[in-house]
């Protein structure tokens, strides 16, 4: 990020940044850009932000939560410090926290965010999506009531008009997308001291029938929520530990109640519908590998929360592998 | 004796485990005065494992699991929510067994009886 300071200019006491923003994309090199510009904004937090999209030709689902995640962040830590200081007189003057510089967008992508919603959210003023139960960019900022997810997942996003898929497979998905949910809103929204939203961005691409969506809390993280937990120093490790069925920092249930099938259940899903699966968390990314063994790596920069990312292959030819239930586990009923 | 009807209970959607609890406390209530306690799944259509964490796994707590084969029936149940029954009582099993410092090999003898 520092080639990025070229642009720095001073107003109003605060530095004004612009990002130049590459192409994003749901892969390794996306994911490690991505880190490194919650790393770079987080370490400076106090400037303006100006994100440059002239040098961005796209953008998917990972990015768009990572950026909208930074938006969120830096309007919070801004309110905080305005509560401190007061609404005095300086405070009608105060400059915009965060802009868009959406000049040099093409076309294609100035149209997929707004119809995916993004800037409702984030910069109204750049166009809003029309539709309510558009299938796109979303801010949580409570946690929604189970039925709210389920139905926005089912007549949202998931309906027929859209999708064509068997009732089980549906039911997977969803099933398989609330885990998701769940594992954020524990460590995202509940005990997060920034009061931060858990962002979501999800669509369907109809030439692959395939599904995507990304799911981010800047709340800590995985990493940190184990530390805390365990005795496990290692950063690694402490991811490791978290992926491991049965393994559960607690952080939305009582103590006697055994939890921790979350990512263990996206996992044999992703690997027998053939999808992808990506856990990005402080300084390490895990993804699955063809026999369904986690893969960590360290990325550059630091994701102060966790960040989920899932492609689903919406294809009933898919389905028949899970019903094969190749996944290994006790029979009892 | 009555089935209970998991749909009247919960809805469509199985998946929370503020529905699992709901389920829970049924079965605790029927569990002394039946032989047998059945749940019956048809018309949900969701399941999630907090549901049955706190449904059917919590009551590993107190029975082992041929007590629970030996009492609760599931009817109606899709082939997901089997799948995930399952292996939320093998997660379970392997969780009590943890904390009373019992070993997993309690958990074997359990699967060969099966």
């Amino acid at each position: 990020m520092s080639s990025n300071k070229s642009g720095v200019l001073n107003t109003q006491e605060k530095e004004r940044i612009r990002i130049p923003l590459p192409s994003i994309r749901d892969d390794e090199t996306g994911y490690d850009y991505l880190s490194k510009l919650v790393s770079f904004v987080m370490s400076k937090p106090e400037s303006l932000y100006i994100f440059d999209f002239s040098r961005c030709s796209t953008i998917t689902h990972n990015g768009l939560v990572v950026l909208g995640g930074i938006c969120n962040y830096l309007k919070r830590y801004e309110a905080g410090v305005t509560l401190t200081r007061g609404f005095g007189f300086g405070s009608f003057f105060t400059p915009i926290k965060v802009s868009f510089d959406i000049s040099g967008m093409n076309s294609i992508l100035k149209e997929r965010l707004q119809v995916l919603g993004f800037w409702n959210y984030v910069f109204p003023d750049h166009g809003v999506a029309r539709n309510e139960n558009y299938i796109g960019y979303r801010e949580h900022e409570t946690v929604l009531e189970d039925s709210e997810i389920i139905a926005h997942l089912q007549d949202g996003w998931l309906t027929d008009e859209k999708v064509s898929l068997s009732e089980a497979l549906k039911g997977e998905i969803i099933s398989s997308i609330y885990e998701v949910f769940v594992n954020a809103y524990g460590h995202g929204l509940k005990d997060n001291p920034n009061h931060q939203s858990v962002i979501s961005c999800g669509y369907y691409e109809p030439k692959e029938k395939s599904l995507s969506l990304s799911v981010l809390d800047l709340g800590g993280g995985i990493v940190n929520s184990v530390q805390s937990y365990t005795s496990i120093s290692s950063k690694e490790a402490a991811l490791k530990w978290a992926l491991e069925v049965g393994n559960s920092t607690r952080t939305d249930s009582p103590p006697d109640v055994p939890r921790g099938l979350g990512f263990g259940i996206l996992k044999d899903f992703i690997m027998v519908n053939g999808g992808v699966l990506r856990i990005c968390t402080d300084s390490y990314m895990a993804t699955i590998d063809s026999s369904g063994r986690y893969i960590t790596e360290k990325v550059s920069g630091c994701i102060g929360g966790t960040l989920v990312s899932i492609t689903v292959r919406c294809d009933d030819k898919h389905y028949r592998l899970v019903s094969e239930d190749k996944v290994p586990t006790g029979k009892y009923f | 004796m009555n089935p209970i009807i998991v749909k009247r209970l919960v809805g469509v959607n199985a998946i929370s485990m503020s529905s699992g609890r709901k389920l829970r406390d049924e079965i605790l209530r029927e569990w002394a005065g039946s032989e047998k306690v059945v749940v019956n799944f048809e018309g949900v259509e969701v399941f999630a494992s907090p549901f049955f964490n706190s449904g059917i796994g919590f009551l590993l707590k107190d029975n082992d699991i041929s007590q629970l084969q030996g009492k609760l029936v599931f009817e109606g149940i899709s082939d997901h929510g089997l799948r995930l029954l399952n292996l939320v009582i093998d997660n379970a099993i392997r969780f009590y067994a943890d904390s009373e410092n019992k070993t997993v090999a309690g958990l074997n003898e359990v699967k060969k009886d099966i």
